[in-house]
């Protein structure tokens, strides 16, 4: 995970910063990375974090002197789980909603409130004539539904776009 | 969870296999299918939500990929035509590495498809200062391509080296950081 800030003069030069390195325990293969409030990061890793190799949701948060600590805020099952393989990733209002693209995939959710995480799966995908597989990251619409497209499923078989009401 | 829209495979079908959806104007939303369309090539897609509850979404294709351009990858919006045009959408084929441009119809229904530059164009993101982002693996380079009067340049910015692989995705900020990583995240 690097960061990259851009020159504060034109024509000055790029500066890379290394933020965290994941090193298999904390996360491996990396899939998605976004910005939050208060200049947290969060993201995702598909592999990695123990247990059975299931990946990780991680926080990335500022601390003084332009650091920032590094968090797992929930390893995945893993194995033969449908709960593995974390992907696209948002934040809206305040939680983190996301997909796992293991078997037909998943929608989640991560909640955050005095340092304690909740995590709640939403939505098992089905198989067709359901959509399965899931693309991308979650779009939240502004009354909270959850819209998405599908790679795979659907009745032709050629994946759907579909609306997700928790 | 309700089915809005199935896609249809082959080439007269309305696109087969989505890979990415994006927030559109007006309620609407735009993707992009990997497969599927006139040449089986892929499609740019907008979403458009019922006129009236209970009716359905109805599918525009935008663009229909040639067979010599496949197969569309990534997607961004300009909504704000920081990049010169309001509402144009930008994206990369994986085959071709064509970054596009497609830029909505000025009174007809045909979208504009122009093809700004031929390379490698990975995590492409937009900035609102009117900047497209993206990295090139070749060159192990972060470049910007911006546009004025109509031109494109493009500007090669930051050059990786090190240890660490150039990042595959990139994140803007709202302060114009980006960050970024590789499919491996620095680890081994």
């Amino acid at each position: 995970m690097i960061k990259l800030v851009p020159p504060s003069v034109p024509g000055g030069a790029w500066t890379e910063t290394v933020l965290h390195t994941f090193m298999g325990n904390d996360g491996s293969y990396p899939s998605a990375i976004i910005v939050g409030e208060q200049g947290n990061l969060f993201g995702t890793t598909q592999q990695g974090g123990g247990h059975k190799n299931g990946g990780v949701v991680w926080r990335l948060a500022p601390s003084s002197g332009g650091t920032y600590s590094y968090r797992v805020l929930y390893r995945f099952t893993g194995g033969s789980s449908n709960d593995s393989e974390p992907t696209g990733l948002t934040f809206y209002r305040n939680a983190l909603y996301g997909f796992t693209a293991y078997v037909r995939g998943t929608i989640y959710k991560l909640t955050i409130s005095s340092g304690t995480v909740t995590k709640t799966t939403l939505f098992n995908f089905e198989p067709a004539p359901g959509g399965y597989d899931p693309a991308g990251a979650p779009l939240l619409a502004s009354d909270g539904s959850i819209f998405g497209v599908t790679e795979d499923g659907g009745t032709g078989l050629a994946g759907t776009f579909y609306q997700f009401v928790p | 969870m309700n089915v809005l829209f199935n896609f249809t495979p082959g080439t007269t079908g309305n696109g087969n296999y989505p890979i990415t959806l994006i927030h559109g104007p007006n309620g609407s939303y735009y993707g992009a299918t990997y497969f599927g369309g006139a040449n089986n090539a892929g499609v740019v897609f907008q979403m458009n939500p019922p006129a009236a509850a209970g009716d359905p979404w109805t599918e525009t294709i935008l663009y229909s990929f040639g067979s010599d351009e496949a197969l569309p990858d990534q997607l961004v919006l300009d909504k704000d035509g920081v990049l010169g045009i309001p509402g144009a959408l930008y994206g990369t084929t994986n085959n071709s590495q064509f970054l596009f441009q497609l830029t909505p119809p000025d009174g007809g229904r045909i979208w504009g498809y122009t093809v700004i530059r031929v390379g490698e164009a990975l995590g492409l993101v937009i900035s609102p200062q009117g900047v497209l982002y993206g990295t090139e693996t070749e060159s192990d380079q972060l470049f910007q391509l911006s546009q004025s009067g109509g031109a494109w340049t493009f500007t090669p910015l930051y050059t990786f080296s090190g240890q660490y692989e150039t990042p595959t995705s990139l994140t803007l900020d709202s302060a114009g950081n980006l960050y970024g990583t590789d499919r491996e995240g620095g680890s081994g």
